[in-house]
């Protein structure tokens, strides 16, 4: 009997044993697969969840990149810096994956020793473990590798966005270079780098100060309201509402800065030297050019139209202008467009009791962003031509005579300041203009050389003729002829001031 | 979490990662068996 017992005992210890060599490694070798298969499936699908899907259960980031204060109020780039995030992200969501498979890894190999049948799950549990020890490590480096790569598409992607980014940046600055577009600001008087935008957004009133390519976007950036718009001149940005970006101005730019070069031209002179009315006359001079098909000017912005709308009219009607306010001046916005192109003109008009005064004359800090002047001289201002004149003439000029002290002061003290401003006047021109030759008279000949004999200015004209690099001496009328054309000599003062700047003005040729 | 409109900001790029992401481990996983 008792050998009976012993074949059946020797039975089912060859039977277990034989159970345990194939289910002890089997139970690994499935658990291995499992593991090592397992662990970068995690990854993928955390990584799909991320990236793709974005399920609203997705748990939220830890880690979000942070603006810094005082920055646009638009989206960071994808590139700089939620990429990184994003990769966190991933990486935290593919772990709660994988938590969850070693969680229930764990309870089956626990369940496999408690359980009644323990003794048949027991070798289960053990193979289990090990090849889920085996698995974690193997799919752990396989994650790795996977995590890897994905880092690695991150980083040359941001490679290439921020390289794209710093040519195009490059690009528009050297485009605007070439093309000599420099801004400045006509409230502010400061050199404007880039104008600052408004979003296009419907109803948002936010402002970026710099939208060239970077850290918001490369060829475009979203505003935090959601409205796209373009991250550089050459992609229509001056389409948008612009700004002064200094603080402290940030006013309105209407006049699209940033798509013509822009002729600064300062007039300066004594008090009621004429000009306000020389101004008046050269914007009337380019409406006629513009009636007349000869080219097309137009008011920069609201501002200039409300005030030189009347120009016209004023000039027809021979009335006296009103008196400049001592105010700082904004400049007037002319859009010039030439069959070679356009030209922003900033004419700056700026009382003559602030070129008698240091303090007031440094704070027109437009002088040193021009090139060329216009300095306005009301001949009959000067003492000794005017104590030459008949008395009945005196008599009837008197109303409109410039009581304001020598031209000499205004000159030299303005002189002064532009120089004092870092302007170099050996590249710079300077047109002396003198005014009311309607009433005085055109004679011909040297008009430097009737301003030193008859008018006493000697000085004054080699002054001038040494400080600047080019100087010419004019003799104008700000008024219109019979037949309600502006004087030609305002003309002739035009040609000459702009034809620097490649503006090639109607009647140049002849 | 992040903003609806940086969602809708980042829905492209995240989907190029994801998908650049994935060709390059699929490439790698075929490279053996093809090389």
């Amino acid at each position: 009997m008792w050998l009976i017992y012993l074949a059946v005992f020797i039975f089912l210890a060859v039977a277990y044993v034989t159970y345990l060599t194939v289910a002890v490694p089997a139970a690994a070798m499935v658990s291995f697969a499992i593991y090592a298969a397992g662990m970068p499936i995690a990854y993928l699908v955390g990584l799909e969840k991320v990236l793709a899907a974005r399920p609203p259960g997705l748990p939220a980031p830890q880690r979000w990149p942070k603006q810094p204060p005082g920055a646009d109020p638009a989206v960071l780039e994808y590139f700089y810096g939620p990429a990184i995030a994003d990769a966190d992200h991933a990486v935290r969501v593919g772990r709660d994956h994988c938590q969850a498979l070693w969680d229930a890894g764990a309870k089956a190999v626990r369940q496999s020793f408690t359980g009644k049948n323990r003794k048949l799950t027991g070798p289960l549990g053990v193979g289990g473990a090990v090849g889920m020890a085996a698995g974690t490590a193997a799919g752990a480096l396989v994650t790795l590798v996977f995590a890897v790569i994905h880092l690695l598409v991150v980083g040359v992607s941001a490679l290439v966005i921020r390289a794209t980014g710093t040519v195009l940046r490059g690009v528009d600055s050297a485009l605007l270079a070439v093309k000599n577009v420099r801004m400045v600001c006509p409230y502010c008087f400061e050199r404007v780098p880039y104008p600052a935008y408004a979003c296009p957004g419907h109803g948002c009133t936010r402002r970026h100060r710099d939208v060239r390519p970077g850290r918001f976007g490369i060829l475009r950036r979203r505003c935090q309201c959601g409205a796209e718009m373009s991250t550089l001149l050459l992609l229509g940005s001056s389409h948008m509402a612009a700004y002064c970006p200094h603080p402290g101005c940030e006013r309105s730019l209407e006049h699209r800065p940033g798509e013509a070069p822009e002729i600064v031209l300062p007039f300066f002179g004594a008090t009621g030297a004429g000009k306000t009315r020389l101004l008046l006359s050269m914007v009337t001079q380019l409406h006629q050019w513009t009636g007349q098909g000869k080219l097309t000017a137009e008011f920069g912005d609201s501002a200039t139209a409300r005030e030189l709308n009347i120009a016209g009219h004023l000039l027809r009607s021979g009335q006296s202008t009103v008196g400049t306010s001592v105010n700082l001046p904004r400049a007037h916005v002319i859009r010039l467009i030439l069959k070679r192109g356009t030209r922003i003109l900033q004419l700056y008009d700026a009382a003559g009791e602030r070129f008698y005064n240091t303090d007031r004359t440094q704070e027109l800090t437009y002088l040193s962003k021009a090139r060329t002047f216009i300095l306005v001289v009301d001949p009959l201002s000067v003492e000794a031509f005017w104590r030459q004149l008949p008395a009945d003439r005196q008599a009837r000029l008197g109303s409109v005579r410039s009581a304001a002290p020598s031209p000499d002061l205004a000159y030299q003290q303005t002189h002064q300041q532009i120089e004092a401003m870092g302007v170099e006047l050996s590249r710079s021109r300077l047109a002396v203009v003198f005014s009311r030759a309607d009433l005085i008279g055109i004679p011909g000949g040297d008009v430097a050389a009737w301003a030193g004999s008859e008018l006493g200015l000697g000085n004054l004209v080699r002054s001038t003729s040494q400080n600047f690099r080019e100087t010419r001496y004019f003799r104008t009328a700000a008024v219109m002829d019979s037949d309600g054309s502006v004087h030609e000599s305002v003309a002739a003062l035009m040609r000459w001031v702009l034809a620097r700047d490649g503006v090639d003005l109607p009647g140049a040729a002849s | 979490m992040t903003s609806h409109t940086e969602e809708r900001a980042y829905r492209w790029p995240r989907r190029y990662v994801f998908a650049a992401t994935v060709v390059l481990i699929v490439a790698l996983l075929v490279l053996p068996f093809v090389a």
